[in-house]
């Protein structure tokens, strides 16, 4: 009797405690998320810079030393406003105006330059200037040369801070750059022959156009040139505008830089029609890796993720009439139309790296409505002259393959912040 | 034989079966008085009839005071004898007594008050009394008390006074000196008389060979309170006060009257640490009455030094030796109980703790820990303290709400940590779950008598999830609430177990201490143990009050939090007392549900052998327990933990046998239980500890000069661009409070929204008009570097805007704000009275010499 009642109570409380699942729980309010705010002021005036023509260092022949001039002269492509090139050979262009987009400034410029030296073709969207910014194309090894474009656009003398990431050593170098100056570095000074090394630079408070120029030849041939835009730390992003040529001798290289202080997985996704090539890299602290991509010929969409920022950069080689490369950085998705004014012999790619359909309606002359599927890409050629994109949530980029040689440029978007500010107030 | 003439008056007030002796050792007597007359104050019929069978004269004159009685006794008898016999009814004679008496009477024709003997009623071998003194201080003084009657005292002869219980007292001095007085307290009325005498020129002795056994009615509380004018304290205050009246010189009178409210509240602490809390009132009650009857009290002094001096008396006084002496052998030495094995360190099993501390190695205190739920204190205690039972957050532009309640649990980790607030809480996870296996071990030795067993008990709790588990996660709530609830139980059980009330008022004292803990972090779990220290309590009503007043502490502490929330129509949140509560769990398959499952069926082992009681308490306890934490909002492990606990504490007892079978199941609990707490302890994640700094270096300097009165404008620009108001050096850890996650600060955010904008554009109209107003001294910039870098540019092209450098938390810029009114924060009207109640119950709980040394103050030795 006595163990029947234990049994009993025992019983009695399982059923007790199993009963108040039936019963509602008590919950208590999610926590408060602040005050959203929006707010409006005055945004700072919107402005880009071209670098203008290439720099030749060394003269015609490479022998008169401590030589770096501007050979040839390049194409400005302007959407928006008029502007002249400056004496020092680039183009500045400001607009003042509380509604910033690319509708409002949006440049580009291309050089076809065929010299003993220095040929092929070199294209580069204009950015805004920028206080900060990487390159990673750095490369002073045989028959490579890296040359620096620093401009100062601003009425105020400035300091810009330069640190090579070297194989074996950090480079820092201080250059002073007087307001309007646009000064020619020869990177070599500082890298010595590294054949692979990356560039940050920062300047002591307003922001400054830097571009980096690339030649390359191979014995007495000049086999290529390009200008590359800086570009910054990303934890994701994608890249567009990769064209692997079906006759591509050298496969598409990848740099990595690691600005932390702590290593970094990355996951790499290169996303070619049914191709999907994914790559795994432990970037270390401080380091730039390298890396070929084996890709298949055609646009391939690179998409990546990484465990904390990172810097990103590929380099993609062409043989036509001539040798030639580019180096590619990751772009911003446009969430808004994009305009702009496309060179000669063009193509656009267009992607859609979110995993729904987009549709965008493209305008050069004709306009016409594309579908991008998620995580797709096409390939649509656009005639000289006025281009726009309208859609939300693409990426562009255009390619320029001609008999002079191969470029591409990835435009940006053109804004400062000022226009609906969302700020949550805590 | 003596030829003295004697008159025994016997006084009795309705104690029959007491009455009954004395008559008959009276009737016994070898030298018979003259008279015996019985003064029956109570005209008790039974005491009247002893008193009629044994052939002795009764009067029954009404409810009257010892000296009444007596007069009237006198007045009733003849007037043929000398010397008058007081006999109270309590105190039995033994057969030569009075012959012994007469014989001292008859030393000198100066003798005048002979006192016995005094033994114990129920043990004659001991001696109750043998004269009365009075300490330097007027304080009633034994010089004998409670000691076995072996002759040591024989030789005493002179002494102040005698108690009136078997005094011999010539009539004449008793009738010169007017018998006792009336206005005199009833403690003090033998001492004073043995005063008066001595005044008068007569000697007063005591004479050991007459032996009397007393029951000292009076003096053991046995007597109501109108006979002895209050409660046993309160009386013997009284005659303390008395006495010292009259015997000490008189500005020193003066003095103690006019100090009184001191010595009363000065008297306060050590009466609770010497667990006698009755005293407090007792010297409260005789100050009230000394000062409300000044005059009688001064009367009586000069009534007494108007017989004569009492120079010669003061030879008498008890010496410091004796006084030192006295203090000695009231601590009486309990025979020594053969030592139980069975205690945490006799029995080994305290090293068992080194595994929780072992598996708690990721939480290896190494400063602040930063976390979700976990920010640093303030190194400061004072600050800390100024958020403790407060109201009024630095949030915004202040927020009307109270701190939280567990910031007094914040404030004792603070205050105990030897290595600084800042590793305080990092000190506290790592030791909770060693700490945790001790409270677990005690709560299990309340009912499991073998050591392995609660050692079993204990482990299986200090390495469950809601203990190391909590811990590794930095759950310093759950885990704090994990300690105290156990502790809770277990000395409110003892309290009531006690069998002495020193004892139980410091099982009370350390019950409050553990539910003050208990409300303020897990206020449901609280609610439930409060329940069951009433039931306990009500199984034992002499302990009820005391389980009550346990809960003093708690309740005073919740009671301003609950009446907040209730206001603000939201009296959910009360049932979370912290910033650092973590959020509710999920019913699902996990580690917790399934040690909880495990231990249900491990509980059924205790199906046959526990007692009836641990059986049903243990399981309405669990249904309790399981029951308040399926309703509890947030994080509900403590409650968890403690149906744990309890079911561990019901399987364990079933096992009585060493047996094969037993010892495979023990070692499978044993190994399981190990095996847990290495699993938990390899899985958790370190918890980020880094120096407790929350804000730049710069920020917390100006703070520290501006005692708090800076505002810093924090933007954070990510996806989403944040901005923050904060004060001072930061929101630490006891600013931080439930109310300022569900209450909307008073915020001007358009303000802050637009000062944001403007600086993030780079535009400064306005900026400098906006930082004014809102009086902000800095600015803090965080974000990624590339992604603040332009922002950075923007920031510094204004001119008004000082760089002041870059950190950890961002790149900040000065303004010309030097300084800005921080919120106020008040203390809480109950914080007082907070603090009292703790101090009371730590006072209690503190160990006295009797409770630590396990010696008993024997309660006769008083007397």
């Amino acid at each position: 009797m006595k163990l029947f009642l234990r049994l009993l109570g025992f019983t009695a409380a399982l059923v007790a405690v199993a009963s108040l699942y039936f019963a509602p729980r008590l919950s208590i309010s999610p926590d408060l998320n602040g005050d959203l705010q929006t707010a409006s002021v005055d945004p700072m005036p919107l402005s880009a810079y071209c670098p203008g023509a290439l720099a030749e260092v060394g003269g015609e022949q490479g022998t008169d030393l401590g030589s770096i001039d501007r050979v040839g002269k390049a194409t400005f492509n302007l959407w928006g406003v008029e502007a002249e090139p400056l004496e020092n050979g680039g183009l500045f262009a400001q607009v003042k105006s509380k509604d910033q987009s690319t509708k409002l400034l949006s440049a580009n410029q291309t050089q076809a330059v065929s010299r003993p030296r220095l040929a092929g073709l070199a294209a580069t969207y204009c950015p805004m200037p920028a206080a900060q910014g990487y390159f990673l194309a750095g490369d002073s090894g045989p028959g490579s040369e890296s040359v620096l474009h620093l401009a100062n656009p601003n009425d105020v003398d400035l300091v810009v801070d330069l640190e090579l990431q070297l194989a074996e050593e950090v480079v820092q170098d201080r250059v002073p750059l007087a307001a309007g100056e646009h000064k020619l570095i020869s990177l070599v000074s500082l890298s010595g022959a590294e054949s692979s090394y990356a560039v940050r630079y920062q300047t002591s408070g307003l922001p400054v156009a830097a571009f980096m120029q690339l030649r390359e030849v191979s014995g007495l041939n000049a086999t290529g040139v390009a200008l590359v835009p800086p570009t910054k730390p990303l934890v994701a992003g994608s890249l567009v505008g990769l064209v692997v040529a079906e006759n591509a001798f050298v496969a598409p290289r990848l740099r990595v830089f690691n600005p932390g202080l702590e290593s970094v997985d990355l996951n790499l996704q290169a996303i070619n029609g049914e191709e999907f090539e994914l790559v795994q890299i432990k970037v270390p602290a401080g380091t730039l890796v390298e890396k070929d991509l084996k890709l298949p010929a055609g646009a391939s969409l690179i998409s990546f993720e990484a465990s904390a920022e990172v810097a990103l950069s590929v380099r993609n080689d062409v043989i036509t009439t001539k040798l030639d490369f580019e180096w590619l950085i990751p772009t911003e998705v446009f969430d808004r139309a994009l305009f702009l004014r496309s060179p000669g012999n063009t193509q656009l790619v267009l992607a859609n790296p979110s995993l729904t359909p987009i549709d965008v309606v493209v305008s050069s002359g004709t306009s016409q409505q594309l579908r991008l599927e998620p995580r797709s890409q096409q390939i649509i050629a656009v005639s000289r002259g006025e281009l726009s994109i309208s859609g939300s949530g693409f990426l562009a980029s255009l390619h320029i393959l001609s008999g002079a040689g191969y470029a591409v440029i990835q435009p940006l978007e053109m804004q400062n912040l000022g226009e609906s500010i969302e700020v949550l107030v805590r | 034989m003596s030829a003295l003439s004697v008159a025994a008056v016997v006084v009795s007030h309705a104690k029959p079966e007491y009455l009954k002796t004395t008559l008959s050792g009276l009737s016994a007597q070898s030298l018979r008085p003259k008279h015996v007359i019985v003064v029956e104050t109570a005209a008790d019929q039974l005491s009247m009839d002893l008193a009629r069978n044994a052939g002795f004269q009764l009067i029954t004159p009404g409810n009257l005071s010892l000296n009444s009685a007596i007069n009237a006794a006198l007045d009733a008898l003849p007037k043929d004898f000398g010397w008058i016999w007081i006999l109270h009814e309590d105190s039995a004679p033994e057969l030569g007594a009075l012959h012994a008496l007469a014989q001292a009477a008859e030393i000198s024709p100066s003798v005048a008050i002979i006192g016995p003997k005094l033994l114990h009623w129920d043990d004659p071998r001991r001696i109750q009394q043998l004269g009365l003194t009075a300490t330097k201080s007027g304080k009633p003084f034994l010089l004998v008390a409670d000691q076995y009657d072996q002759g040591q005292h024989d030789s005493i002869a002179d002494t102040l006074s005698a108690s009136t219980a078997g005094m011999l007292i010539a009539l004449d001095a008793w009738q010169n000196l007017d018998g006792l007085d009336e206005q005199t307290p009833i403690y003090a009325a033998d001492l004073e008389l043995g005063l008066r005498a001595r005044a008068a020129g007569y000697r007063v002795m005591v004479e050991p060979s007459a032996r009397i056994s007393h029951a000292g009615l009076s003096m053991s509380g046995e007597r109501t309170k109108s006979w002895t004018g209050g409660s046993r304290y309160v009386a013997r205050a009284k005659a303390h006060i008395h006495i010292a009246t009259t015997l000490l010189p008189l500005p020193m009178v003066v003095l103690l009257y006019l100090a009184m409210p001191a010595i009363v509240l000065a008297g306060i602490p050590y009466h609770l640490w010497t667990k006698r809390p009755g005293r407090i009132l007792g010297q409260l009650a005789g100050w009230l009455w000394a000062w409300s009857s000044v005059g009688q009290r001064f009367a009586a002094r000069a009534r007494t030094r108007s017989l004569g001096s009492l120079s010669g008396a003061r030879t008498l006084l008890a010496s410091a030796k004796q006084i030192r002496q006295r203090k000695l052998d009231a601590l009486i030495e309990m025979p020594d109980d053969p030592k139980p094995l069975t205690g945490l360190f006799v029995s080994n099993q305290a090293w068992f703790a080194l595994l929780p501390l072992i598996l708690s190695f990721k939480l290896w205190p190494q400063g602040a820990i930063f976390s979700e739920h976990l920010a640093p204190l303030s190194n400061q205690i004072s600050e800390i303290f100024a958020s403790t039972a407060a109201f009024g957050l630095p949030i915004g532009s202040g927020l009307d709400a109270p701190t939280d309640p567990f910031n007094w649990i914040l404030l004792a980790i603070a205050a105990i940590s030897p290595l600084g607030s800042d590793w305080a809480i990092g000190t506290w996870l790592f030791i909770a779950p060693a700490l945790a296996y001790f409270i677990a071990w005690q709560f299990a030795a309340a009912f499991l008598s073998r050591p392995w067993l609660r050692t079993l008990v204990a482990l299986g709790y200090s390495l469950s999830p809601f203990v190391l588990g909590q811990a590794l996660q930095g759950n310093l709530v759950e885990l704090t609430a994990a300690l105290f609830a156990p502790l809770a139980l277990l000395f409110g059980y003892r309290a009531v177990q006690s069998q002495t009330n020193a004892r139980a008022l410091r099982w009370a004292g350390l019950a409050a201490i553990s539910f003050f803990g208990l409300a303020t972090s897990a206020p449901s779990l609280a609610a439930l143990a409060a329940l069951i220290l009433v039931s306990l309590g009500v199984s034992r009503p002499r302990r009820l009050v005391l389980q009550l007043l346990s809960l003093v502490p708690g309740v005073l502490a919740y009671l301003p939090w609950l009446s907040f929330w209730m206001a603000s129509s939201t009296p959910e949140l009360a049932l979370s007392t912290s910033w650092a509560t973590t959020g509710q769990l999920s019913l699902e398959l996990a580690p917790w549900s399934l040690v909880l499952a495990l231990a249900a069926l491990f509980a059924l082992f205790g199906l046959v052998r526990a007692s009836a009681g641990l059986w049903f308490g243990g399981l309405s306890v669990v249904v309790g327990a399981l029951a308040v934490a399926y309703f509890e909002p947030s994080n509900a492990s403590p409650q968890l933990g403690l149906a744990l606990l309890v079911l561990l504490t019901l399987g364990a007892s079933g096992i009585k046998y060493s047996s094969k079978a037993m010892a495979v199941l023990t070692a499978a609990v044993f190994s399981g239980t190990v095996a847990l707490g290495a699993y938990q302890a390899w899985e958790a994640k370190t918890l980020e500890v880094r120096e407790s700094r929350l804000m730049p270096a710069l920020v917390v300097a100006q703070a520290q000069a501006n005692l708090g009165d800076v505002l810093t404008l924090k933007i954070s620009q990510a996806e989403q661009i944040e901005a923050e108001l904060i004060w001072g050096d930061g929101l630490q850890l006891e600013q931080r409070s439930v109310a300022s996650k569900h209450l909307q600060a008073p915020t001007p955010s358009v303000e802050v929204a637009q000062l944001t904008a403007a600086l993030l554009a780079g535009n400064s109209d306005g900026v400098a008009d906006l930082v004014n107003k809102l009086e902000i001294g800095f600015i803090l910039l965080n974000g990624e570097p590339s992604a603040i870098a332009q922002t950075e540019v923007a920031i510094g092209s204004m001119e008004f805007l000082q760089p002041a450098g870059k950190s950890e938390f961002g790149t900040l810029w000065r303004t010309e704000v030097d300084s800005s009114s921080a919120p106020e924060t008040k203390p809480d009207p109950l914080r007082q009275e907070i603090i009292l109640s703790l101090l009371i119950a730590a006072l209690l709980a503190l160990p006295s010499p009797a409770v630590v040394r396990g010696y008993r103050r024997s309660r006769r030795g008083e007397e």
